[in-house]
């Protein structure tokens, strides 16, 4: 798909992302990034969804300029992105995630940690002892008990 | 409700205060009535198929200025006009279909104070009673009957009132007349005449009092039932109603309302449900209250921000059950009219998790409203409520697909504070996961939807539209296109007619 292609099937009010991923393929990767790039929060949020959702060589590059925007909109849809993308990848951007001011995007990034398990819930630890936000703690903590 | 703007009736001009006429021979045409500044009787009309005509002098008649104009139509093919003229003779003339406007000529060589009101009624196609106070405050009748003409007036059972006192008259059946009057002593006075029995005498109506030569107006919603109007002594807007059953009940005030002294009330009943007030109140705005068998009295409102001078009359015409029309001679001597015309509602309640950034909330909602109002459905906004939730403000919502929703969806759905079971409950969040501009699964019957804050002006109603059962559609231009409605052509944008029927046989929409 064009660039502008995409731009245009992301505009829409409700989008099939599993449909899109399959039809933009790995090959979008470089124009997703430069939609997020571009910091629109029309946009951007979707672009960072979708290349997660890929889950190609680039994709937790895209993720990873998401969650340093400006918007919240856009951070909050990068910490949502998280749970599509591998442990690896997903590890570094988390880390900056779980220390995002915004209490709503410290807990989507904890319940994208939760989903991906393994070793990177080890930093759910932390956030159940220091969050500043009783509900962000008991989120990780009620996802460490299960 | 749905009132339309208040317009100028093809620049007619008249004295401040003065009475516009109105009457619709059938469903789909209007004939107005007015004393012009230049003391001109002027007329116009409105047709379904044509709109507004310019005003035309009626048969060169004149006037004094604010006088009223009263007209009947025997038939939908026929119309008789009274005024009292510039020499306080009492003047009729007539419009038939077949022969055009006739002459003005004196009725019986009746007199009355210059702008007073001549009352006529038509009890069946072929016979007209008028009512009118005389020159020497006498109550005073005469009739016309089509098998022999007019006859001479005479006094109505020796009442009086004071010079100019409109004398009010209605048939409930075709036998049977009622007629309301304020007394020389201030005192609401009644009497009637029965095909069986002749004139009664005048009696006292519940020991109501109103200003000398207050109107008193009166409703028959039923044959057994009339309903009376008046503005009382302290200004205060009072009813009350008499049924064959029970008789006259005490006067009482209407909803606190309140009016200047000697101001008419004007009625109308769409059905024998319901009756429709409306009155220029003590701050020269037009107020409005309804009366309905299921809900009792209603509050008073301005009728879409319309002004007049203090006492002004509102004339009303229901040509329709679901319609309305109103005209009034304005502040600046302009005449004005407006509509009210039945619509279905959809109430809304908003829950604000975060305020949207593309566009303002208002603005989203001011756009729904638009788009709905001409599908003739009034967006109401029932409630609006913040919602302190940072936890569900990104919210999952899956597939977003009809029928299936998540825990977090489940969870902010439960928030439905003052909304009934067939209200929508639409939630202003930051965001979904995945990212989209709104979406409007609802668990079964638990009418909701979401728009986030990316969405464009159109998404609420776009999302709401779903939740009416609507689905995507391909064209640009339309609410429910499917591309986007950031990219909606020419806006604002369009519902198709299958569209409104579709919403309009939804629950919600009633």
């Amino acid at each position: 798909m064009e660039r502008d292609e995409l731009r245009k099937a992301l505009d829409r009010d409700e989008l099939d992302y599993p449909a899109l991923a399959s039809e933009a393929g790995p090959e979008s990767i470089d124009d997703l990034e430069a939609l997020v790039a571009e910091d629109e929060p029309r946009i951007a949020p979707k672009a960072a969804y979708l290349a997660a959702l890929i889950d190609a060589d680039g994709s937790d590059r895209v993720v990873d300029l998401a969650a340093r925007s400006r918007h919240d909109v856009v951070r909050a849809s990068a910490a949502a992105a998280l749970g599509s993308l591998t442990q690896g990848r997903a590890a570094p951007i988390a880390d900056r995630l779980l220390a995002d001011p915004d209490a709503g995007i410290r807990a989507r990034t904890v319940k994208s940690v939760g989903l991906l398990g393994g070793e990177i819930q080890g930093s759910l630890r932390k956030v159940a002892d220091e969050d500043d936000d009783p509900g962000v703690r008991a989120l990780a903590e009620e996802l460490i008990a299960d | 409700m749905g009132w339309a703007p208040w317009f100028g009736v093809s620049g007619g001009r008249a004295a401040l205060r003065s009475p516009i006429s109105c009457i619709a021979r059938n469903p789909d045409h209007l004939d107005l009535f007015v004393t012009g500044t230049d003391g001109g009787i002027y007329s116009t009309w409105w047709d379904a198929s044509s709109g507004w005509a310019g005003w035309f002098s009626v048969s060169g008649g004149r006037a004094a200025l604010g006088s009223p104009i009263t007209c009947v139509a025997r038939n939908p093919n026929h119309l008789d006009l009274f005024v009292v003229g510039t020499d306080g003779g009492i003047y009729s003339t007539w419009w038939d279909a077949s022969s055009g406007w006739a002459g003005w000529f004196q009725v019986s060589g009746g007199r009355a104070a210059l702008g007073s009101r001549v009352e006529v009624v038509a009890r069946n196609p072929d016979h007209l009673d008028l009512f009118v106070t005389g020159t020497d405050g006498g109550i005073y009748s005469t009739w016309w009957d089509a098998s022999s003409g007019w006859a001479g007036w005479f006094s109505v059972s020796d009442g009086r009132a004071a010079l100019g006192s409109p004398v009010t008259a209605i048939a409930r059946n075709p036998d049977h007349l009622d007629l309301f009057v304020t007394g020389t002593d201030g005192g609401i006075y009644s009497t009637w005449w029965d095909a069986s029995s002749g004139w009664a005498g005048w009696f006292s109506v519940s020991g109501g009092r109103a200003h000398l030569g207050a109107p008193i107006t009166a409703i028959a919603r039923n044959p057994n039932h009339l309903d009376l109007f008046v503005t009382g002594t302290d200004g205060r807007i009072y009813s009350t109603w008499w049924d064959a059953a029970s008789g006259w009940a005490g006067w009482f005030n209407v909803s606190g309302g309140a009016a200047a002294p000697r101001s008419r009330i004007n009625v109308v009943a769409r059905n024998p449900n319901h009756l429709d007030l409306f009155v220029t109140g003590t701050d020269g705005r037009i107020y409005s209250t309804w009366w309905d068998a299921a809900s009792g009295w209603g509050g008073w409102f301005n009728v879409s921000g319309g002004a007049a001078a203090l006492s002004s009359p509102i004339d009303v015409v229901s040509r329709y059950p679901d319609h309305l029309d109103l005209f009034v001679t304005g502040t600046d001597g302009g005449i004005y009219s407006t509509w009210w015309h039945q619509t279905e509602a959809l109430r809304v309640h908003v829950k604000v998790l975060t305020e949207p950034t593309s566009v303002t909330r208002a603005q989203m909602i001011q756009s729904m409203q638009d788009v709905h109002r001409a599908a003739g459905i009034d967006v109401v906004v029932a409630s609006t409520e913040t919602l302190n939730l940072p936890l569900l403000t990104d919210l999952d919502v899956g597939a977003c697909t009809r029928g299936s929703t998540t825990a977090e969806q489940n969870q902010l759905f439960g928030n439905r504070n003052n909304a009934g079971t067939d209200d929508l409950c639409v939630y202003f969040v930051r965001s979904t996961v995945p990212p989209l501009n709104g979406c409007a699964a609802h668990p079964g019957t638990q009418w909701s939807a979401v728009v986030t804050s990316v969405a464009s002006p159109w998404t609420l109603g776009h999302e709401c539209g779903h939740v009416l059962d609507l689905p995507h559609v391909a064209p640009t231009d339309r609410l429910m296109m499917g591309g986007g409605t950031w990219n909606i052509t020419n806006p604002p944008p369009d519902l198709a007619q299958s569209e409104i029927d579709t919403m309009l046989a939804h629950r919600l929409v009633r």
